[in-house]
């Protein structure tokens, strides 16, 4: 795929296996690191078992995922007390994913929607989020130059994350 | 006397903080404070105008859709095409920004207001086969389900056999967002954040094979709307009575309109549309909508007091944390000088009261099923159904929309960038009154101002010390429990609250970070 299109709107031949997620705000700095580097993929990977999702501001985005995919790749930026730069990979089990009740629709997250969907019946093999310290989210374009110059870095670890799923199931088939 | 704060979430900055003082049962004082709404100004200046559609949809995670209208409403009027825009260019708008509406309101009503009402919980009573509510019944065993559990514990009324039934439906809506989305999807070409909705119309073409495959989407919503999501509502509505009489508010409404049905008067407060502008108060008259009596008030507000009482065109933002007195972030948006609230209400009453034939039919007969005036419908529970009435009415609308477009002519006009311009672009988004403005400047963007709608709801007290829509609502409540005020979130969410610019960092528990560290 040349572009970076949403879930469903690929035509039916279209049969992805692994989804990668960005997850970010692109007017507040370093918290739009997940969309740049989605849009990085994108440029790099053209593949049909791989699709790239840029969710924005929007993490609700699941319930549009094609049936097919088994991995879930998130990436965004990540609160936990590195270096600016750091990159982490973290489980489900490594996030805290029920912190209250919620009063807005805002306050309904990714990991809100992973559990809604799952109740529909949907679940993914494996689900790995990929995290990068932010240095700056105040308002405004661009990432800072320290995290722009992890982008390449994290751009190969999403890269192994890929092809590591795609060994699996070509090992199960 | 006590103080209650509803701060519930900790995972994203610059929510909403609610804190509320409770003498005698009764709530006797309400502060809203959101984060600020700053940036966005400084941000799009000195780009290219046609930067603000793209640029402002990232504002908000819940109606970027919205942002989108009105970012390309606000363009047109400055490059001088508000009433040039081709019939499929405005009928195919209109269909986008439908199915945002529609995925909005039932994820509302479904994922965010139900389980004010509905206990979830009851669903371990369920012994059929059905596989979705067994799935549920397991989710809510384990505790996976949180943080959708039941909040309101010991003000639950429905019947089990109505609380497993709503259950089965809060599952299935989400399925039913799913087929509104990939209703937008068709004419907006990606979601979210569509590219389709430009300046001069939008950039997909019609075809009958789109026409078609909207308009079985719009088939199944319409039967769900019809047949579970206002029977649901209205559910709630006769269990919760007594949700018509609390959470009045300012009692006074405002609406951009939307939905255009023409578009040959460049003027968007006097066009035609599905949902119909002006103001309307609880004695049911209506005002016809002058945007210039828009003023934004700081005297609450972390801003210096020299930017107070200025319209949003000559808006500054000039932060003064710490300010004596001020508590929030949120400006404090008037309407002459008074107090407006906005949303789903302001649209379905404006539209009533302007006596358009179809929204009054609605509302009557809700109106009769409960026997009450039109002066309910300033409450909780008028909220919630006007969500829903709202939805219904355009969905409806839609088909005959569908029907009127023209596969193969165009949907896009050509323009030239002006050297200079101002523009205005409003619309009614899910929450209300959406309002973007630009000056323009050597074909870059001088100026540009968004006044969004949970400003209006959500806004402090303002110059003159009257309270903001949501403080008001929540003023002179009675409080049953003070250790679990539920009467707060009933009222708190029936605004269907949204502060902008949230910011989506994940936290790790509690562990050392090196186990994470790859890079």
């Amino acid at each position: 795929m040349g572009h970076i299109e949403s879930a469903r709107s690929s035509g039916p031949l279209y049969q992805p296996k692994v989804a990668v997620v960005g997850v970010g705000n692109l007017l507040r700095g370093d918290d739009g690191v997940g969309v740049h580097l989605i849009h990085k993929l994108a440029e790099m990977v053209h593949e049909d078992w791989v699709e790239f999702i840029d969710a924005g501001t929007v993490p609700d985005v699941l319930t549009l995922l094609d049936d097919k995919v088994g991995r879930l790749i998130l990436i965004d930026a990540a609160n936990a007390g590195g270096e600016p730069g750091t990159i982490y990979r973290f489980g489900l089990e490594d996030i805290d994913t029920c912190p209250g009740m919620p009063i807005s629709l805002h306050d309904i997250s990714f990991f809100d929607n992973l559990k809604l969907v799952s109740a529909l019946g949907k679940r993914f093999e494996s689900v790995v989020i990929i995290g990068i310290e932010p240095e700056s989210t105040e308002f405004g374009l661009g990432l800072s130059p320290k995290i722009s110059a992890k982008l390449p870095e994290a751009a190969s670890l999403v890269l192994d994350e890929m092809r590591e799923f795609l060994k699996q199931s070509t090992e199960v088939m | 006397m006590s103080k209650i704060i509803v701060d519930p979430i900790t995972r994203i900055e610059g929510h909403l903080k609610i804190e509320v003082v409770v003498e005698n049962g009764v709530v006797k004082d309400a502060y809203s404070s959101g984060m600020m709404f700053r940036g966005i100004e400084l941000i799009l200046r000195n780009r290219d105008p046609r930067d603000a559609q793209r640029y402002t949809q990232r504002i908000c995670g819940v109606c970027p859709t919205s942002h989108s209208i009105a970012a390309t409403l606000n363009l047109d009027s400055a490059f001088g095409l508000a009433d040039k825009i081709p019939d499929n260019g405005r009928i195919v708008r209109n269909l986008i920004l439908g199915a945002a509406h529609i995925a909005d309101h039932i994820l509302h009503f479904y994922h965010l207001a139900a389980l004010d009402y509905v206990d979830v919980t009851k669903v371990a009573k369920y012994n059929g086969n059905d596989p979705v509510l067994n799935s549920v019944k397991q989710f809510i065993e384990r505790g996976e389900l949180a943080p959708f559990v039941p909040r309101n514990e010991g003000d639950y009324r429905l019947s089990d056999k109505v609380n497993i039934e709503a259950t089965a439906h809060y599952i299935e809506a989400l399925e039913m967002r799913r087929k509104a989305q990939e209703m937008l999807v068709i004419f907006g070409g990606k979601m979210p954040h569509n590219m389709a909705v430009v300046p001069g119309g939008v950039t997909e073409t019609v075809t009958v094979d789109k026409i078609a495959s909207f308009l079985w989407r719009l088939n199944e919503l319409r039967d769900f709307i019809d047949n579970v999501y206002i029977p649901d509502v209205l559910a709630v509505a006769e269990a919760y009575p007594d949700y018509f009489e609390i959470g009045a508010g300012c009692g006074n409404l405002l609406s951009y309109g939307l939905w255009d049905l023409e578009g040959n008067d460049a003027d968007y407060t006097k066009r035609n549309r599905l949902v119909k502008q002006g103001t309307v108060s609880t004695d049911l008259k209506v005002g016809t909508l002058d945007p210039n009596k828009i003023m934004e008030y700081v005297k609450y507000s972390w801003y210096t007091n020299s930017s107070t009482g200025k319209h949003p065109t000559q808006g500054v933002t000039e932060p003064q944390y710490g300010k004596k007195e001020a508590y929030s972030w949120v400006k404090a948006p008037r309407y002459d000088g008074k107090v407006y609230e906005v949303g789903p209400l302001a649209g379905i009453a404006v539209t009533y009261a302007r006596g358009e034939p179809t929204v009054k039919k609605l509302v009557d007969s809700v109106l009769s099923k409960f026997k009450a005036s039109p002066k309910a419908l300033f409450s909780v529970l008028g909220r919630h159904a006007a969500r829903a009435l709202i939805t219904k009415y355009v969905a409806d609308a839609m088909p005959e929309w569908l029907l009127q477009l023209k596969p193969g002519e165009p949907a896009y006009i050509d323009y030239q960038i002006p050297d200079e311009a101002f523009g205005m672009g409003l619309t009614d988004a899910a929450r209300g009154a959406l309002g973007h403005w630009v000056e323009i400047k050597d074909k870059k963007i001088a100026n540009y101002q968004c006044v969004v709608p949970s400003t209006w709801n959500l806004s402090p007290r303002d110059d003159q010390g009257q309270p903001g829509p949501v403080e008001q609502a929540l003023i002179g409540t009675k409080i049953k429990n003070e250790k679990n005020p539920f009467e707060i979130g009933r009222i708190v969410r029936s605004f269907d609250p949204c502060l902008a610019c949230a910011i989506h960092v994940i936290t790790p528990k509690g562990r050392s970070i090196g186990a994470y560290r790859i890079g």
